[in-house]
């Protein structure tokens, strides 16, 4: 069985994130996910963090740099956005401006955890986000498993919808998501 | 909203330690809810991993596989929690202690049907040519290809544990106990007959291949002395060192051993460690002695 096309998975998922804040009614966060609170960076975190939504591109670049850093696969893109959306239904929360980041960050560390077999560990994060601290991780790691309820078994039916979700969310956003012969 | 993990763990009041492993506490407790009893697998804390990988990755993954296998021979995961960075894990209870298999990972239950427990390392049967770690199976129930640095490798491996565990049960002890790597293959040789290139093609070739002293092997009925011509045939199949021959579990259901006689004891009436049967014969015993006791006494009177 082949793998889907590592690339054009990413793009389709940083789109179906981009449509979960850009598509919110509210934002309801937690202080776990808030970027000010816990910050990603020790740069000053923009006064307008919380109002203006990220660009489709912002949030493809961010998702490309952990996977080709960490030499993550495209299932793993996939299981990430059932994590995402799982935390989004079980916290009752919104993604929004504040919080995206840290939530896709969460929900990539623990994807990769579960499902891949070459080990990235939570200290390995802090290399490609040079401001982050393996505490922080780590914390974040257990909020979102608790908050999860520790479901996170994604069975083949479900990682089934998303993959043709995804690609018919690439097909109405003319963006090209290759179909490559089964090896 | 989640539950707070405060609340979640106070569902359950400890009553029993039950065991120690290598990587958990196991403890018998009370889920305050149902009123059942439940075993409760407390990961350890790794100090330095923890520190740098947070919540344990094997406990992760054996959630997700309990998570999607049902199967009445396979241990039901109530729930899972954690409480900082520890995690554990909440199963039926089982009366015998608690993806290897090996002895110790096969539990009874109170109706005797036996339940595979400790999924770790045990992962989903994907495409046969993807690449897998070759350091899983506890050492002497794994199987030579293993042992040889394989990576690509099927169900072979399980059925070779299965082979071991089948010797175990007949000798009482670890059939192949290696205290190393290669002291493994060496024990495996040495009962069974070194492999060559044409019992076993492609072994030569595998990653970690050392070539090992021509040994002859012991005739598995020396081995085994009380096992009878289709226990000898069930085992053989199992040892066979070509993974690609050796006995599959729907080959070995369809062997001999499994329709002749006599059958199997139903679960209900096996024997049980501290099980109300046992007690109850104990019991007998007792009284029984009393008995003779009684009579003894008399006989000893007259």
């Amino acid at each position: 069985v082949s793998q889907p096309n590592l690339k054009s998975t990413i793009r389709c998922v940083a789109l179906a994130i981009y449509y979960h804040i850009k598509n919110r009614d509210s934002n309801r966060s937690l202080d776990i996910f808030d970027e000010k609170k816990h910050p990603l960076s020790r740069e000053k975190v923009p006064d307008d963090y919380s109002v203006v939504d990220p660009e489709h591109k912002l949030i493809y670049r961010f998702i490309r740099t952990l996977f080709s850093s960490a030499q993550l696969t495209a299932e793993c893109a996939i299981v990430t956005l059932v994590y995402l959306e799982r935390l989004l239904t079980y916290a009752e929360m919104d993604i929004c401006p504040s919080n995206w980041k840290r939530i896709v960050l969460g929900a990539i560390l623990l994807a990769s955890k579960v499902w891949d077999d070459q080990a990235v560990w939570n200290v390995d994060y802090c290399q490609i986000l040079k401001d982050i601290t393996v505490e922080d991780m780590n914390e974040m790691e257990r909020h979102f498993l608790e908050l999860l309820q520790f479901n996170i078994n994604v069975p083949a039916s479900v990682y089934a919808k998303y993959y043709f979700d995804l690609r018919s969310l690439a097909d109405d956003n003319n963006l090209s998501f290759p179909l490559e012969p089964l090896s | 909203m989640a539950l707070d993990v405060k609340t979640r763990a106070k569902r359950y009041e400890k009553l029993d330690f039950l065991g120690e492993g290598q990587f958990a506490t196991v403890y018998k407790a009370r889920d305050k809810v149902t009123d059942t009893i439940v075993a409760i697998k407390k990961i350890k804390v790794g100090h330095r991993t923890e520190a740098k990988d947070g919540i344990n990755r094997t406990a992760l993954r054996e959630i997700k596989l309990l998570q999607e296998l049902h199967h009445p021979n396979i241990i039901g995961l109530l729930d899972a929690f954690g409480h900082k960075s520890n995690i554990s894990l909440v199963f039926d209870f089982m009366e015998t202690d608690l993806e290897d298999l090996k002895p110790n990972n096969l539990l009874l239950d109170g109706s005797g049907v036996l339940k595979l427990a400790d999924f770790g390392l045990a992962k989903a049967f994907g495409s046969p040519n993807r690449v897998y770690t070759h350091q899983v199976v506890t050492r002497w129930y794994r199987s030579p290809e293993l042992l040889f640095g394989a990576r690509m490798y099927g169900v072979g491996v399980d059925m070779w544990a299965v082979g071991c565990i089948l010797a175990e049960l007949l000798l009482r002890i670890p059939f192949l106990a290696g205290d190393s790597d290669l002291d493994q293959l060496t024990k495996i040789f040495e009962a069974l007959g070194t492999p060559t290139e044409e019992t076993w093609p492609g072994m030569t070739n595998l990653p970690d291949y050392v070539s090992f002293k021509i040994f002859p092997g012991t005739p598995l009925e020396h081995i085994f002395s009380a096992a009878g011509d289709d226990l000898l045939e069930l085992l053989q199949g199992l040892f066979t060192f070509n993974p690609s021959t050796r006995t599959t579990a729907t080959q070995a259901l369809k062997m001999r051993y499994f329709s002749n006689r006599p059958g199997p004891t139903p679960g209900a009436q096996l024997p049980r460690p501290n099980s109300s049967v046992e007690a109850l014969r104990e019991k007998e015993t007792v009284g029984l002695k009393r008995k003779i006791d009684a009579v003894m006494k008399k006989k000893l009177i007259f």
